[in-house]
């Protein structure tokens, strides 16, 4: 971004961009009221940005201005979000929170329905027929991959799978049986090592998690250090001389 | 003889007290006529037959005692020591004194005890004119064979001397009685009259009527008779019944008689007199007390009333009278033996319980009494309701945790000092450290330009992205999805960036949608920014257009996929996008030519490929990822078939993306510094990891030594 050609406002932004990264990086000599400032002022910006973006983005464009300006129909299937909207707000009083249960009962049931329904059709059904067209040969002929690593690939897959499926079974037998036989006496032997192999896995897993949080934490600090730079390097020339 | 037991409070009592000496109760009554029926007394009726054992039971001692000595000396006269103490009050300071008595005595009563023995002897005749009679009341007729004398020996005990010696001891020696001129007319003429009409007056009627029909006996019935009664006659008609046998008159009778009986009313003064006698609670000092009223030298009322002339005017009731019937006996009867009739409770003389087990009356009306029934069953036995403390039982440990908390209270209402840290310590040396040379890993390339870092080579993913976007015709809808958050804008701006400039070289038309709040405004720095850096000439709604927010997230992104015009029908300009070329033509999700998320939360790409992937049917779904998103968006791209055809991921795969394109974006500008500063991480968790394992077996290897040594 050429800092030359930006107009008054976005080079105030700039400017106002690295304070605040100077204030966040302070937290490096611990915690101080520079980063608690930066911090507050972050969280109150953001809260405010949506109130706006809810009022010019939803409530004004798609609530009451069709109730002003659309037709009858158009009205009357919005009074429907308007009762329900103004049932939500007697949450604010104590004595009338009851008034909006309703709506959050509605909220919340429609929210749940919809995650199930995503969850078994957009993933699980999916992601079961993924699993077993691991091993479509005719897919690996289409594709012109080499067969074994294919297939290994596939069986990589298949057990990382299985034996993270196997970690997660929870069965638990009587206390007596847990004192003869040990702790392991939970989940047989079979289980046990399964879930032993499934753990492996998900610690790769969760390595390569961390991995991607550390990759975004330092493409992050790389860009805000570039942009200190860069800024430095626009105001630098007006404070030295050449 | 046994014990007597105090009616009152039931405790024994010898038999010689007329008082109880616990309670002072009377224990024998006073009055004479109130036993049972069967027990009467027939006055001078010879004894017959022995009275039942049972009815002995029911007798007063000193009814028995009379009866028993009568039987066993039918012709005694002496007066016996079991008396009523009343009588024996009476008798015995006339036995102690009897020249006194004389001399004190008044005419009128020295009169009396003259006429005594004359009526005597004609005493006995008269219940043998009852007995044989054969028209006796029934209570009467009960009373004759059991009770044989005792009314004789009542008499007989109380001696004319007695009587007047007991008077002349109680009046005082001033008394205007001794003084024969103060003397009333009536007590002269009684005085005068020893023998005549006063003697004869002097007599109840039933004595008077016992003179008259005395002579009365038949040689029949007299056979009849039994042995004591036969002597008896036989000594009267032969005259050598002695005097002192025969029945004498109580005092009280004899007193009731000769000074209260009036001419018109013979009986009234001796039932007026009888209460007094038969009152159960009155003492002896209450007698004596009005017997102490004569020596006031004033005479009572009732006394005061009596006229000589009244007495006077007394005549003999005419026997034959009383022979008629005995109804018409019955009701002439002496005034004490009237009042001994039946009619009246036998209750007093029933032989008391033995009531000694039973519990004193301690409070109200009825204390002293024992064996008292409670008023109520329930309330008697009732018990005082117990009193239960209101007061709080707390137990140490009760107390204990009720400081506890109180303490944890008042904690939570002080602030809490901020402990004071070393400015310097070992982390916070290791954290500016770290710092530090990740900072100046990143900062050397950025100022100084190298070393320069190798571009890293395309994904299938990321290749299959750009072939998507390279596929796509000159105004072609593509919805571009901005769901990040403002803090991952480095890396999703960097990632991003390629993959806009690329649609922008293509001359695609965006439509922009957010279902996170600062997604529009991400958005539009973006494409300002790539905008300026591309040389591209991108305006709204020209080229694009920026329909906002989606709020409601899954199920605001359900409702967009099924129906975008309703879930978005305008811009943030305000506009309508739909009615305008090219959305004109879009009625559903899948009419857009590509969708591309950018997000940097696997949630959010989960949403979408769940939500709307459905919905796009045949349509690709490209999505640029954050770094740490990837390996939860990675199995969508995997799978077969996939469910995202195009995968940009992160820093490295937008640098990628733009190496594929030809153009130099972000990505490229980061990579060295961001391959620099990653070495240096590697380094900085590799050098840590040595320092640390180094530190434990270092430690580990100085205490096998010490356990060596040791």
């Amino acid at each position: 971004m050429n800092l030359a050609n930006l107009e008054l406002v976005d080079l105030v932004g700039v400017l106002l961009g690295f304070v605040f990264t100077l204030f966040i990086f302070s937290y490096i000599l611990g915690d101080n009221p520079l980063f608690r400032l930066a911090l507050y002022i972050f969280i109150g910006v953001a809260a405010g940005y949506a109130v706006v973006m809810a009022w010019y983005n939803v409530i004004w464009p798609q609530l009451l201005l069709p109730l002003v300006t659309g037709s009858t129909s158009e009205r009357l299937f919005l009074l429907f979000p308007l009762l329900l909207s103004g049932l939500l707000l007697m949450r604010i009083s104590p004595r009338l929170a009851g008034w909006g249960s309703p709506v959050i009962a509605y909220l919340v049931g429609v929210g749940v329905a919809t995650a199930i329904g995503g969850a078994v059709l957009g993933t699980l059904f999916p992601q079961v027929q993924a699993s077993i067209n691991l091993f479509d040969l005719n897919a690996a002929n289409q594709n012109g991959s080499n067969l074994l690593l294919y297939m290994m690939d596939a069986s990589v897959i298949l057990v990382a799978t299985i034996t993270s499926l196997i970690f997660f079974h929870f069965g638990v037998k009587s206390r007596s049986v847990q004192a003869a036989q040990g702790p392991s006496a939970n989940r047989g032997v079979v289980i046990e090592s399964l879930a032993w192999v499934g753990q492996i896995f998900i610690s790769i897993t969760f390595g390569a998690l961390f991995a991607g949080v550390y990759t975004a934490a330092l493409t992050a600090l790389v860009e805000r250090i570039y942009s200190l730079v860069n800024l430095v390097q626009f105001l630098l020339p007006m404070f030295i001389p050449k | 003889m046994a014990d007597v037991r105090c009616p009152m409070c039931g405790k024994p009592n010898p038999p010689e007290l007329g008082v109880c000496q616990f309670c002072q109760a009377r224990l024998k009554p006073i009055k004479g006529g109130s036993p049972p029926e069967s027990e009467l007394p027939a006055p001078s009726q010879p004894s017959t037959s022995k009275v039942a054992p049972a009815e002995d039971v029911a007798l007063p001692d000193w009814l028995q005692s009379l009866r028993q000595r009568q039987e066993s000396l039918p012709e005694a006269a002496e007066p016996q020591e079991e008396v009523p103490d009343w009588l024996s009050n009476l008798r015995a300071p006339a036995e102690e004194t009897p020249s006194a008595a004389d001399d004190a005595v008044p005419d009128w009563l020295s009169g009396m005890s003259v006429d005594t023995p004359s009526h005597a002897e004609a005493a006995p005749a008269e219940p043998e004119q009852v007995f044989f009679s054969g028209e006796e009341p029934d209570w009467l007729s009960k009373i004759s064979p059991s009770q044989p004398s005792e009314p004789t020996e009542i008499l007989a005990q109380v001696s004319p001397g007695e009587a007047e010696s007991n008077l002349a001891e109680t009046l005082p020696e001033e008394s205007p009685i001794q003084n024969e001129e103060e003397t009333p007319e009536w007590l002269k003429g009684l005085a005068e009259e020893p023998g005549g009409a006063a003697g004869q007056t002097g007599l109840t009627n039933w004595e008077q009527e016992g003179q008259l029909e005395a002579p009365g006996v038949s040689p029949e019935t007299q056979d009849e008779l039994p042995d004591w009664m036969a002597g008896i006659l036989a000594r009267q008609a032969t005259g050598t019944e002695p005097a002192h046998t025969r029945p004498e008159i109580p005092l009280a009778a004899l007193g009731a008689a000769a000074l209260t009986k009036s001419a018109g009313e013979p009986s009234a003064p001796v039932q007026e007199s009888q209460p007094k006698g038969v009152e159960p609670f009155s003492s002896k000092e209450g007698l004596l007390a009005e017997l102490g009223a004569l020596d006031t030298g004033e005479l009572p009322a009732w006394l005061a009333g009596i006229t000589p002339l009244e007495a006077e005017k007394q005549e003999p009731v005419p026997q034959a009278a009383h022979a008629e019937s005995g109804l018409a006996l019955s009701d002439e009867l002496p005034s004490w033996l009237e009042a001994m009739r039946p009619v009246e409770s036998a209750a007093v003389l029933v032989a008391m319980p033995d009531l000694s087990h039973e519990t004193i009356e301690s409070a109200g009306p009825l204390s002293g009494l024992r064996g008292v029934l409670p008023a109520e069953a329930g309330v008697a036995q009732g018990q005082k309701t117990p009193v239960y403390s209101i007061k709080l039982q707390v137990s140490e440990t009760n107390q204990a945790n009720a400081a506890l908390i109180e303490q944890m209270i008042k904690t939570e209402g002080q602030a809490r000092p901020i402990l004071r840290r070393s400015v310097i310590t070992t982390q916070r040396i290791l954290r500016i450290g770290i710092a530090v040379v990740l900072i100046l890993a990143v900062l050397w390339p950025l100022v100084t330009g190298g070393p320069q870092a190798s571009l890293p080579g395309f994904t299938p993913e990321t290749y299959a992205a750009n072939q998507l976007i390279e596929g796509l015709r000159a105004g072609a809808p593509v919805l571009l999805a901005f769901d990040y958050q403002p803090g991952l804008s480095g890396e999703m701006d960097a990632a991003a960036a390629g993959v806009i400039d690329h649609l922008m070289v293509k001359g695609a038309y965006l439509t922009v949608i957010s279902t996170a709040s600062t997604g529009p405004a991400q958005a539009e720095r973006l494409l300002a920014i790539v905008n300026q850096g591309g040389q591209h000439n991108f305006t709204s709604p020209d080229q694009y257009t920026d329909l906002g927010f989606i709020p409601g997230g899954p199920t605001g992104l359900l409702s967009f996929a099924q129906s975008p015009r309703q879930a978005m029908p305008l811009a943030l300009d305000g506009n309508s996008p739909w009615q305008a070329s090219p959305l004109q033509d879009v009625t559903a999700v899948k009419d857009f030519a590509l969708t591309i998320v950018i997000t940097d939360n696997p949630d959010d790409a989960r949403a979408w490929v769940e939500q709307v992937g459905p919905a796009l049917e045949n349509q690709p779904l490209t999505m640029v990822i954050s770094a740490q998103a990837e390996p939860m968006v990675r199995p969508y791209v995997e799978s077969n078939p996939p469910q995202i055809r195009g995968l940009v991921i992160g820093l490295s795969g937008g640098a990628s993306f733009e190496d594929l394109n030809g153009r130099k974006g972000f990505g490229q500008t980061y990579w060295n510094a961001f391959s620099l500063g990653l070495i240096a991480a590697v380094l900085l968790i590799l050098v840590g990891g040595l320092v640390t394992a180094g530190s434990a077996v270092w430690a580990r290897t100085k205490e096998t030594e010490g356990e060596k040594k040791a």
